[in-house]
């Protein structure tokens, strides 16, 4: 089938090509989330350390940037001075018609990390102070996300 | 009778692997199990994938041979009913091997991720009892549709059109169970944060149920018609007599010409699909456009552009074997300088994003402000209208048309010039308007195009109803590089129909219901989007080469088609 060869080597030149582009343009691959340990004996300004990770991680500056600019999202360069941990604690449990709750999917923190992520917020104009324990989740909007998931097969089994 | 248990006996194969897996999915006791060498997802991943593109092939292929069949029926046409077979030719056999692939991928993905299988079977177990009658159903109906179709001729024509009509109704039903799944990975509803079933009925409507079904069933249809013009060309190439020449040469036209009037509404399908992921969560909305993903569309829009082009580079070519043509052929340069164009300003290095102010780095030095969002609306708009125009230049040429109707050219120009203003209208407000207007100006575009192109059509019909040709096309009168250019794009569009699928997968990340069922395994992450072409490229191999054997197995029957 001299016909049919000539043919499959038109496919592997032209699925090669793709593949070489597609190898050419800058690469990146992307990680699951690795859930960090945060303890309550960690210092606000430790702890707004970490949070700074997590904003990244979780990607908040999709919508917001911390430099002035103005994306789809507000601008949270001065959002420490300006508003108090339960008004931010309220925005990112509850979320927007378009920004989602940080504690569900895509960003699924859980609250240590969402404490952590406030306490950067804080240090964004102002001086972080909240600490592991210090933000509860507004009623009904707890932490949901990690601790009910349908059990895995090993607990269920038992 | 014979030949039906056969027949049924594969399917029948093929579900008794599927149900093994469920079983030992079942029985499993972990949550992974790791796959050898290649790894489970990659395992899993191509067994979906090269099953999907033979489901898409077997979705497809009854759509236009029953609108051939039709066509032949009305207009009286033996030619066009012997087509129709050629294409049903393919049928049986593609069947057997999606049968047994669907048992596959079902029995590794059980084995390797029984966790979220069995979920999947606790919330869906009804619309799997569903799905397996379907498929037997369809499978059936395949089987009397193929052999009824000498017996069921003449006279009683119309009972065998009724026949592949159950068959494409079938069909679209067992897809749209598939895409239950599918979707509600994606975009899942009907259940609480902790994954328990509330209800099945919106689990089914899931967000993404409807533009899934309606993007799938014309990118199906559009695939079907490339594969079956690649099939026809690799026929063409081989082919020894005039008359078989001439048979495929048409063939292969009849099957560009489905895939290319499909594929032009391809575009609409796809943003509605995408409006839909943003209003269910407007993050990974843009993690698919603007984010993690965005070099997706690079590469997309690069694969499609090679499809346009090599369409339009065949139909140029087709002038050829049109006496008459002559006095069209010196519009192709401008239309092929303008679909360069518009594929430049498409594939612009820039993340594709919806608007200036989602862009968090600031533009591309060079580009600047062609890379975002709306400038390529407007250029894949124009694109499409290169396709159109080719088209309508192919139809056109060689035929005199009748007196009194050059004013159905006027109303087409008309349309025409009128898409164009419409696009570069929505292009300039694009830039001042604030976003939500923007994404509205978008629909009204798309609900402007969809009928406008549709009225372009229509006004063509009218225009050449019964007109006479200069002399007759020359059927099997083209180079053999107009062929390998069909060869190309059935080639191109297997891989971009795995590009996407890829695409869609991805967007959730590392869930694998998102949001619901969390994805713990190793593989939990994303590949480099270079590891992911390549294994893209293999699927594309595998499939061709697999759907290579049909091509072969079937191709013998289909010599006497062609005498
Ligand atoms: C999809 C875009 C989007 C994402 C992602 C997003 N936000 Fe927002 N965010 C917004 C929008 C838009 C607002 C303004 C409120 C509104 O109108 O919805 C906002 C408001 C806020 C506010 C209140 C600002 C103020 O001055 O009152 C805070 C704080 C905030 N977001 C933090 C976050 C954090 C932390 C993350 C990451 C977990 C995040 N956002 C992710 C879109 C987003």
């Amino acid at each position: 089938m001299k016909g049919g060869t000539k043919l499959m080597i038109v496919a592997v030149i032209v699925t090669g090509l793709y593949a070489w582009f597609g190898n050419s343009i800058p690469q990146s691959a992307w990680d699951a989330p690795k859930k960090k340990v945060l303890t309550p004996d960690m210092t606000p300004k430790k702890l707004a350390e970490e949070g700074r990770e997590i904003f990244r991680k979780a990607g908040c500056g999709v919508c917001h940037s911390i430099t002035g600019e103005k994306l789809r999202g507000a601008d949270l360069s001065r959002v420490g001075a300006e508003r108090d941990a339960e008004t931010m604690a309220f925005m990112l449990y509850s979320g927007t018609d378009v920004m989602p709750a940080a504690n569900k999917p895509p960003a699924n923190l859980n609250d240590s990390e969402i404490t952590a992520l406030i306490a950067y917020l804080q240090s964004l104009g102002g001086k972080p102070k909240v600490k592991i324990g210090d933000i509860k989740p507004p009623q009904g909007m707890g932490d949901v996300s990690s601790a009910q998931k349908p059990p895995s097969q090993k607990e269920a089994g038992k | 009778m014979g030949g039906w248990i056969k027949k049924q006996l594969i399917l029948l194969i093929g579900i008794g692997i599927a149900a093994l897996g469920i079983y030992i999915g079942a029985k499993s006791g972990v949550d992974y199990k790791d796959f050898q060498i290649i790894g489970s997802r990659n395992l899993i991943w191509i067994l979906a994938q090269t099953m999907l593109l033979f489901a898409a092939f077997i979705l497809a292929v009854p759509v236009f041979v029953l609108i051939i069949e039709v066509a032949g029926y009305i207009k009286k046409d033996e030619r066009l009913d012997k087509l129709a077979k050629d294409f049903a030719r393919l049928l049986p056999v593609s069947y057997s091997i999606t049968a047994v692939l669907g048992g596959l991928f079902t029995l590794a993905t059980y084995t390797l991720f029984p966790k979220f299988m069995n979920y999947m079977t606790g919330v869906f177990k009804p619309t799997y009892i569903v799905f397996v009658v379907l498929i037997f159903l369809e499978s059936t109906a395949v089987y009397i549709y193929w052999t009824t179709w000498d017996r069921l001729g003449g006279q009683k024509k119309l009972q065998h059109i009724v026949i592949g009509l159950i068959l494409n109704i079938l069909g679209t039903l067992v897809m749209m169970t598939a895409n239950i799944w599918g979707s509600f990975h994606l975009s899942p509803a009907g259940v609480d944060a902790a994954g328990k079933l509330l209800s099945l009925k919106d689990a089914i409507f899931n967000f993404t149920f409807w533009p899934i079904n309606i993007h799938r069933f014309i990118a199906n249809v559009s695939f079907g018609g490339f594969i079956c013009a690649s099939y026809a060309a690799y026929k063409y190439l081989s082919a020894i007599t005039p008359e078989e020449r001439a048979h495929y040469d048409w063939m292969g036209y009849t099957g560009t010409f489905i895939g290319v009037v499909t594929m032009i509404f391809l575009p609409f399908a796809g943003y509605y699909f995408g409006m839909e992921i943003y209003s269910f969560n407007a993050q990974m909305g843009i993690t698919f456009m603007g984010g993690a993903l965005s070099k997706i569309w690079l590469l997309q829009a690069i694969v499609i552009a090679v499809i346009y082009l090599g369409i339009c580079y065949y139909l140029w070519l087709g002038l050829d074997r049109i006496p008459g043509s002559e006095k069209y052929k010196k519009y192709v340069p401008y239309l092929s300088w303008t679909m360069i164009f518009a594929f430049a300003v498409w594939a612009t290095p820039r993340a594709w994003v919806a608007s200036l102010e989602d862009m968090a780095g600031g533009m591309h030095p060079i580009f600047g402000t062609v890379g975002i969002m709306a400038p390529k609306i407007a250029a894949v708009n124009v694109a499409i209208l290169g396709v159109i125009l080719t088209f309508l230049l192919n139809r056109r040429a060689g035929r005199i048309i009748p007196d009194g109707r050059k004013v159905y050219v006027y109303i087409q120009w008309i349309i025409i010039l009128l898409i164009v203003a419409v696009n570069l209208v929505v292009l300039y407000y694009s830039y001042i308007v604030p976003s939500a207007t923007r994404i509205k100006l978008s629909i009204y575009t798309f609900l402007f195009m969809v009928p406008a192109i549709a009225l372009i059509y229509l006004f063509d019909g009218l225009l050449l109803k019964g007109a006479q040709r200069v002399g007759e096309i020359r059927w099997g009168n083209m180079a053999p590089r107009s062929q390998y250019a069909l060869i190309i794009v059935a080639v191109s569009n297997v891989w971009a129909m795995a590009l996407l699928g890829y695409g869609r997968a991805a967007a959730r990340l590392n869930w694998h219901i998102y949001g619901v069922l969390e994805d713990t395994s190793k593989y939990a992450g994303l590949p480099s989007l270079g590891d992911a072409t390549l294994v893209i490229s293999g699927i594309t191999l595998l499939f061709l080469t697999l759907i290579g054997l049909v091509f072969k197995i079937t191709g013998e029957g289909g010599r006497e088609g062609a005498r």
